[in-house]
């Protein structure tokens, strides 16, 4: 019990970190969204309770026709006004400031990942985690805002209807809050149990989807076609729905219960039996009750039921939301713990770079180097030989302090890397990763990586990389990412565009992890 | 036309998984509307005339007990459909389609199918075949119910009042044009939206991939990326200002005549009625109100659901054409004899892929034989793959023959090919299931031999368990193999399965050289001594001495065949290949 306690409190946490994420965005957004929900929500209960009973009501007490003409025509401009309100709150302010707060908390995110140690991309858990929360990030919070919101209107919209019942007897308000307040309790009950079962189905249909993509991809189509591994498939896909389908019934018949106890109470005992009796009490015993107080209380106790429905979703979701809100605040469990450490300048040009008894073992356990010493000293041309696996690709990125080493240090001109700061120390380095990459966008771009574009010096890369017949135009976009006439280079011209952007650049080292050499895979340093 | 086809395909779909499923879906929509139209118009009426009648008290306790009853009754039911029936049929319609599907898209030819629409095809009708069928079920049933509303609010509507029919029709047919031409708006919104979310969604996709983690880290191109997301978002900004405003204002026309004036109507209606001198009961007053607003909102609902089954419809054709699509192939029945020897001949076979100018195998001609070891080498784009393709009938060739055991390849039942070749391709597969799985592709496989295939490849210390499921996307403690230990299990899964011909399609492409040749030595010596052939394509001139018989292909044909002294001996292009490799190895090549 205590568990389930504090697993509720931190739903109800969650949703208020991801609001305030929201607030500290866009205050206006989270304000007019409110004040828009309870204008809703009045608009709702006058609409649908309040306004037939008021013409009743002047009915009944013999009030001229034209005066009631003017009453609806008034009506109808301030629903008119709601409606006016709505409709612009939903098709341009909405997603006006919701893509705003989105790209925001988005390149906050991005940010964020920037300036993430690459360990986190190397170990599963971590990795997960930048992975959901990359997902959450521009899905969770709009939603949580709204969903908080819809849910207060529901309760705005309850809360005027029932109180509008105690004018017709105190008797139908106690029964209308008492069967809104065990609706309540009673739903919340369900949804935990509609959100587990949303759990439960997830994780088959994460399989499912597994085996769809099997017919999907073109990698698979060929295999599929020259062996059955398609009949094992259909069998393990025929399983995985059995499963399902047994999960539903047999949740579906807990839930099935559950509601049938809440809709059976509140609704046809409660509302639909009770009150009308006590109405007619009231009306053929008593003969204290008007017709329009009648009216208005049958529709009121109509209407809970609505909401009391529509909040009910809103609960569901509200325990969703926390759930994977939890994922947006994982964001700060991603270290940071390199790339955001400080340090000083560099003490003077590079002379050599070495590394004394360095060992390194991977975050997984896996062991990278063993006691390296090294010296790279200014001009040095260094080439790494060796098998898959021996260590080579640790070195580059313990060398470009992508890692720590877990002992011995590495210094630059006897004082250790650790020292500098990070940006100031990677500033020397110019890479050609193995699995480097072209991005969609122009040439020139591509070719100065952010750094500040320089027409002469960007022939002049071009010319050294061999490129210079093959570009000519540098607005020119790579990639058919966004533009349909965009270009598609080959394998080998990529590769001297990365050249260019190494020659652009200008650095002191080079290091080029070369793929195209046939022999062994070489790391190379060089030393300019 | 549409429609009556796609519902008739979607009553022939649901009666052969579950023959009651429309009788029970119909039942329960007809006393859901029931029950509504009968709390929303009868009730209320039955009750405030008892009142003004003056009934007895013991009168209106019978009527509301009678009621509970029947809720009582009708709520089980209601349950049981809404939260146990409904989702387990959902889920056996959504096997049943699919599954047609999946088999469908595994029997359409490998040429036809490997094409970026040929896919997307699959993925749309598989994303949304099953989904059509059930929501089009669901408007048939819902129509039903609908219907009967109408028929009951109407009768009710007539007895008291006639003319108040006129009244909602008005701005709801007004409202239901409004909102169609609001669809499509928003439809054109959408589209315009697209390229701003694809800009959004690469900087995404950049910041989250591992491999350009590195390089955001050694260069600055994390702020063009971020540059990228940020062109999305103004991009997406700029559209809603633009398009926003007129969508803004047929939607709040919408709403006014469709939620306020179809309220305010009937009531200015009665109103005037009644200044006039007509005289109602006040249940009937409020009868006839209510009657006339939740007509309105069943006309809205049963134009909605009209919309729902059309567009429904579309992908349900979709569907019948995707399941219904001829098959090219003619009747495959003749059968190998697994264990005997074979003899596969090409006569001057030539291949042209789709929408290709130039012929990718020129006229080809050569035998393979029960127990050879085959090496297949040249050039990128020499042919060495479309050779590979035609010989295991993934592809047909456009002209000439190809033979096994003097029948033509095309003749033969598709299953029996399966069981006799083995094929690693390039992009081969492990497949995210038992290692046993893995290996009995093909059929069961004799635990023994899965044991000793997995010993000669050398991963017994790995896989200790055939059961254990390999990687962690579906099961938490998968088994993570390396990209080498991935190659050895393929070959294992060649070795387990008693092919005669086993092919390799350059599996090892990703690899260095010298891992390229431990694994030709592998299979080379699981196959020692046995009837079974082995042919290999490479790109590395590692292994090739130790093979029977070389393929040179250079632009489409054979140019040299022979082993490898023949070959050198020859000093044609295998030659020359050979020294400019060994050269390399030499270093001084680069």
């Amino acid at each position: 019990m205590k568990k389930d306690e504090s697993k509720m409190v931190r739903m109800i946490k969650n949703n208020f970190y991801v609001m305030k994420m929201v607030y500290r965005t866009d205050a206006e957004y989270v304000f007019v969204t409110f004040l828009l929900r309870v204008l809703s929500g009045l608009r709702t209960s006058f609409l649908y309770v309040y306004l037939l009973g008021t013409v009743l009501y002047f009915v009944e007490n013999k009030k001229e026709g034209g005066y009631i003409l003017c009453f609806l025509a008034i009506s109808a401009l301030l629903l008119a006004a709601a409606f006016a309100a709505e409709a612009y709150y939903n098709h341009l302010f909405k997603p006006l400031h919701g893509e705003r707060i989105n790209c925001r908390l988005q390149q906050d995110f991005f940010e964020k990942l920037r300036g993430a140690d690459m360990a986190n991309y190397d170990v599963t858990d971590t990795y997960t985690t930048i992975a959901l929360a990359n997902e959450e990030i521009t899905l969770r919070p709009l939603s949580v805002v709204d969903n908080l919101f819809g849910g207060m209107e529901c309760l705005v919209a309850a809360a005027v209807i029932i109180s509008g019942t105690v004018f017709t007897s105190w008797f139908v308000f106690g029964i209308c809050a008492l069967s809104f307040l065990v609706g309540i309790l009673l739903t919340n009950r369900n949804a935990e149990k509609v959100v587990r079962y949303d759990e439960a189905i997830k994780r088959k249909d994460k399989k499912l989807s597994l085996l769809y993509r099997l017919l999907y991809l073109p990698d698979y189509a060929k295999d599929t076609r020259l062996s059955r591994i398609h009949e094992v498939f259909l069998a393990e896909y025929d399983g995985v729905i059995k499963e399902k389908q047994a999960v539903a019934e047999s949740d579906g018949k807990e839930i099935a219960r559950l509601s049938l106890f809440q809709k059976m109470f509140c609704n046809a005992f409660c509302i639909d039996f009770l009150i009308p009796l006590c109405l007619c009490v009231a009306v053929l015993v008593f003969e204290n009750l008007s017709v329009s107080a009648f009216v208005i209380a049958i529709n009121a106790s109509a209407q809970i039921q609505l909401k009391l429905d529509g909040l009910t979703e809103a609960i569901s979701e509200f325990l969703k939301n926390g759930r994977l809100a939890e994922r947006i605040r994982n964001i700060d469990k991603i270290k940071c713990d390199i790339e955001k450490s400080a340090g000083s300048e560099l003490n003077g040009e590079m002379q050599d770079i070495s590394f004394r008894k360095v060992s390194f073992c991977y975050p997984d356990g896996t062991s990278g180097l063993w006691e390296v010493d090294l010296r790279i000293r200014k001009g040095d041309k260094i080439a790494v030989v060796g098998r898959n696996g021996s260590g080579k690709s640790t070195l580059i990125k313990l060398l470009l302090r992508f890692y720590d080493p877990t002992s011995g240090v590495i210094v630059q001109n006897d004082r250790n890397i650790k020292d500098f700061d990070i940006s100031a120390y990677r500033g020397q380095f110019s890479t050609v990763f193995q699995d480097f990459n072209v991005y969609a966008t122009t040439i020139r771009n591509n070719i100065c990586a952010g750094n500040e574009a320089n027409e002469e010096r960007i022939r002049e890369a071009l010319n050294k990389a061999g490129l210079s017949d093959k570009i000519t135009d540098l607005d020119v976009q790579l990639t058919r990412e966004f533009h349909e006439d965009g270009v598609l280079f080959s394998g080998g011209l990529l590769q001297r565009m990365a050249l260019a952007r190494v020659f652009y650049e200008n650095n002191d080292i080079i290091i080029m992890d070369v793929i195209y050499s046939i022999v062994l895979n070489l790391y190379c340093v060089y030393n300019v | 036309m549409k429609i009556t086809t796609s519902v008739k395909t979607m009553f022939q779909t649901v009666c052969r998984i579950d023959k009651n499923s429309l009788l029970i879906g119909i039942a329960y929509n007809l006393i859901k509307q029931l029950m509504n139209v009968f709390y929303g118009v009868y009730f209320i009426r039955l009750i405030l005339v008892g009142l003004e009648t003056r009934k007895s008290i013991g009168h209106i306790l019978t009527v509301l007990v009678v009621m509970f009853l029947i809720q009582l009754l009708f709520g089980r039911f209601e349950q049981y459909y809404k939260n146990v029936y409904f989702p387990v049929f959902q889920l056996k319609v959504e096997c049943f389609v699919n599954e047609k599907i999946m088999r469908k898209a595994n029997a359409i030819p490998y040429d036809r199918a490997n094409s970026p629409e040929s896919f997307d095809k699959y993925n749309r009708v598989i994303e949304n075949s099953s989904k059509a069928i059930m929501r089009s079920y669901q408007a048939v049933c819902l129509v039903c119910g609908l219907a009967e509303a109408f028929v009951m609010i109407l009768y009710y509507i007539v007895k008291v009042d006639i003319f108040a029919i006129a009244l909602s029709a008005f701005p709801l047919l007004y409202s239901y044009f409004l909102a169609e031409k609001g669809e499509e708006l928003k439809y054109g919104l959408n589209q315009k939206l697209s390229v701003f979310s694809r800009k959004k969604d690469y900087a995404k996709r950049a910041h989250y991939l591992r491999e350009y983690a590195a390089e955001f880290r050694t260069t600055k191109i994390g702020r063009v990326v971020r540059d990228i997301h940020e062109e999305g978002a103004a991009g997406t900004e700029d559209m809603h200002r633009k398009e926003g405003r007129g969508i803004a204002r047929i939607s709040f026309i919408e709403l006014f005549l469709g939620d306020a004036v179809s309220m305010v109507l009937p009531l200015v209606y009665v109103i005037v009625r009644m200044l006039y001198g007509a005289s109602y009961f006040m249940g009937d007053f409020i009868g006839i109100a209510q009657a006339i607003t939740i007509f309105s909102a069943d006309v809205e609902w049963m134009l909605d659901t009209l919309l729902e089954l059309k567009s429904a419809s579309l992908y349900i054709c979709d569907y019948q054409n995707y399941i219904e699509q001829e098959e090219p192939e003619g009747k495959r029945e003749a059968e190998i004899d697994l264990r005997k020897d074979f003899c596969i001949r090409f006569e001057q076979v030539k291949y042209q892929y789709p929408g290709r100018k130039e012929e990718a195998l020129k006229d080809v001609s050569v035998e393979i034989r029960s127990g050879e070891k085959i090496a297949v080498v040249g050039e990128n784009g020499a042919g060495k793959t479309t050779f590979i393709s035609l010989l295991v009938n993934l592809i047909s060739g456009s002209s000439g023959r190809i033979l096994l055991n003097d029948l033509d390849i095309n003749s033969y039942d598709r299953d029996g090919l399966k069981s006799f070749f083995g094929v690693v391709c390039q992009d081969y597969q492990i497949y995210p299931v038992s290692v046993r799985d893995n290996l009995s592709v093909n059929g069961a496989v004799a635990d023994a031999k899965i044991r000793e295939a997995i010993r000669k490849t050398g991963l017994q210390d790995r896989i200790r368990d055939i059961d254990q499921v390999i990687g962690k996307e579906i099961s938490d403690d998968g088994l993570v193999l390396s990209g080498g230990e991935r190659q050895k299990l393929a070959l294992a899964r060649m070795i387990a399965n008693d092919f005669p011909v086993v092919i390799l399609d350059e599996p090892t492409s990703a690899v260095d050289a010298l891992a390229e040749r431990k694994i030709n030595s592998i299979i080379l010596d699981a196959l020692k001594g046995t009837r079974r052939t082995l042919v290999f394509i490479s790109h590395r001139l590692s292994t090739t001495k130790l093979v029977d018989r070389i393929l040179v292909f250079e632009d489409g044909r054979i140019v040299e065949e022979g082993n490898h002294r023949e070959l050198m001996e020859k000093k044609g292009l295998y030659s020359k290949l050979y020294h400019e490799q060994s050269n390399l190895y030499k270093g001084q090549g680069i």
